[in-house]
């Protein structure tokens, strides 16, 4: 059976985004994200997990709401119960369905994040206050992890980019450092010494401050549940799902790159920028196909994961062989 | 020695049989635990990759169970476990065929570029595969009248077990994230396996085994040799007089 070349699978065409859509994307989604502020949506049924058992009620909160059913491709948003009830953070356990039980009393609040490094105006930020300060936004981004899956995510969150500016980076800085906290009271996972803890984690400053970046405090509506981040992280969509850290406490900005707790585990297999690229394999696996939890099969990885128009401009001229 | 009387050697055969039913049900229970969990009672929103890993961690330590059982008839006179390697190496199969079609039917549902893509350029998923390729025949002569027919040349193939082993451990250690030689990221397990599959092939060394039985049989032996002291003459009361 000869098997048609094309790279990306046909969509319906009823899935297929007017263009004029499209190509205004984000003014169609903070639209549809002010539209639905108002509207709820009971996100309780799993129309895209691949069973019939809903949530336990106490684990899908009320008052649910995403701006859209989809994001900008036409892929259908994850239902909360799969984003909540899968996730790696081995800092509570590198079981990823027992992160969410053992997650449950971590206490997110009140919490600290401390901004400084090569600044002008260095300073420590509650958690609340920078969700009160900036505009939150609803970004419905892929989310695709080295491991070779995918999720469609609806956070709210703010561009890494305000906080950078208002705390105005001096000449010198070329880098932003993130750090988690450091308790392996509320973090178990953090006894264990195979990993350097604590998790930390870096990008390019123009990296940081381009528009997709964002600091994400919520999702669905609602403040980050623990086992994703609560109460606030990093989402850059663009680059594989270590690179998103979670639980941030500390943002520094460096002159030199700043060393990340996978490249320093293993740095012939985890780089620093980590973009994902189906044409840079991870030395001892592929990248080249993913699985869309909620999706029998296998799809194709995209370039940038999707998002080349918003960010190949950072990389003109890089050999992202040789920059992994 | 224990002498072969033919009650003792009722009971031992009878004991026998029954830990071979115990252990053939009970190797019997993972599969049944992947088809309840993936049809009624998912343990994660990925049941995929839930019984890929779980499939083939099954088949790994089954795989090594049966390598295990030669050395404990040889060194710990468990002669029990004679009866069951056949068993465990055919379950041991089972489980890695299964953890194959999860992982190329299931997963890939059968897509022959995706898997291509994949299986032919990355080496754990190649020795993933040369290890069940070579499983197949092993698994296909275990059978008493074709190890009768096949003579000497049956216990020359399924020498390749030790090789089959080498090959699980590498898979396994490459499919996992982090790095082997400092421990980090999930390689402990990896690491123990591979420390445990050294150690049953190391136990099969012929100089090793001699070693052992010299060393059992001076232990064992009621008469002390002139070089070595009298023992302490102490009160006891479980001593023959």
């Amino acid at each position: 059976m000869k098997k048609n070349k094309i790279l990306t699978p046909p969509i319906p065409s009823s899935e297929i985004t007017p263009e004029n859509v499209y190509i205004n994307r984000r003014q169609f989604m903070k639209l549809a994200g002010t539209l639905a502020a108002g509207a709820t949506l009971a996100a309780c049924t799993p129309e895209f997990s691949l069973f019939e058992k809903t949530p336990t009620p106490s684990a899908t909160p009320e008052g649910l709401t995403v701006g859209a059913a989809a994001d900008e491709l036409g892929d259908a948003v994850n239902s909360y119960e799969e984003i909540t009830t899968y996730n790696n953070f081995y800092e509570f356990s590198t079981d990823k369905v027992a992160v969410a039980r053992l997650a449950r009393d971590f206490k997110a609040s009140p919490w600290q994040v401390q901004v400084g490094g090569l600044v002008n105006k260095p300073g420590t930020y509650d958690a609340g206050d920078l969700i009160k300060k900036y505009t939150q936004e609803e970004r419905i981004y892929r989310l695709r992890c080295v491991e070779g899956w995918s999720l469609v995510i609806p956070w709210q969150g703010f561009v890494l980019s305000d906080l950078l500016k208002e705390v105005e980076p001096q000449a010198s800085a070329k880098y932003v450092e993130f750090i988690t906290l450091m308790d392996p009271e509320q973090f178990p996972g953090q006894s264990s010494p195979s990993y350097p803890w604590p998790y930390s984690e870096g990008l390019r400053l123009d990296e940081a401050m381009n528009p997709l970046t964002i600091l994400a405090t919520g999702l669905y509506g609602k403040p980050l549940p623990p086992q994703d981040g609560a109460p606030i992280r990093l989402v850059v969509p663009w680059k594989y799902g270590f690179k998103s850290i979670k639980s941030i406490v500390s943002i520094n900005l460096t002159e030199t790159q700043p060393a990340t707790l996978w490249s320093s585990i293993a740095p012939q297999e985890y780089g620093f920028y980590a973009n994902v690229n189906p044409d840079v394999s991870h030395p001892r696996w592929t990248q080249r196909n993913e699985r869309r939890i909620g999706e029998p099969g296998r799809r194709p990885t995209l370039k940038f994961n999707g998002y080349e128009a918003d960010v190949a401009a950072l990389y003109t001229g890089m050999d992202l062989n040789k920059y992994y | 020695m224990t002498a072969s009387l033919p009650a003792a050697k009722n009971i031992r055969s009878r004991r026998s049989s029954l830990i071979r039913t115990a252990v053939v049900a009970a190797a019997w229970l993972p599969a049944l635990w992947m088809i309840w969990t993936y049809f009624f009672a998912p343990v994660s929103i990925d049941p995929v990759q839930y019984l890929e890993r779980f499939s083939g961690q099954v088949a790994i330590i089954i795989l090594i169970a049966s390598l295990a059982c030669t050395p404990l008839t040889t060194y710990l006179q468990f002669r029990d476990a004679a009866t069951i390697r056949k068993p465990l190496g055919l379950f041991a199969f089972f489980y890695s065929a299964i953890h194959f079609l999860i992982y190329s039917g299931l997963d890939f549902l059968f897509d022959l570029q995706y898997l291509g893509d994949d299986v032919f350029t990355k080496a754990y998923l190649l020795v993933g595969l040369l290890a069940l390729i070579i499983l197949l025949p092993l698994a296909a002569t275990s059978f008493k009248p074709v190890k009768k027919a096949m003579g000497r040349n049956w216990r020359r193939l399924h020498s390749l077990v030790y090789l089959i082993n080498i090959l699980v451990v590498l898979h396994y250690s490459w499919a996992k994230k982090g790095n082997l030689w400092t421990l980090s990221g999930e390689q402990l397990f990896p690491f123990i396996s591979g420390l445990v599959v050294i150690l049953l092939l190391v136990l099969r060394l012929p100089f090793v085994k001699r070693g052992f039985l010299r060393l059992k049989a001076v232990l064992s032996s009621p008469r002390r040799t002139e070089s070595s002291p009298e023992p302490k003459i102490t009160a006891c009361s479980d001593c023959p007089s």
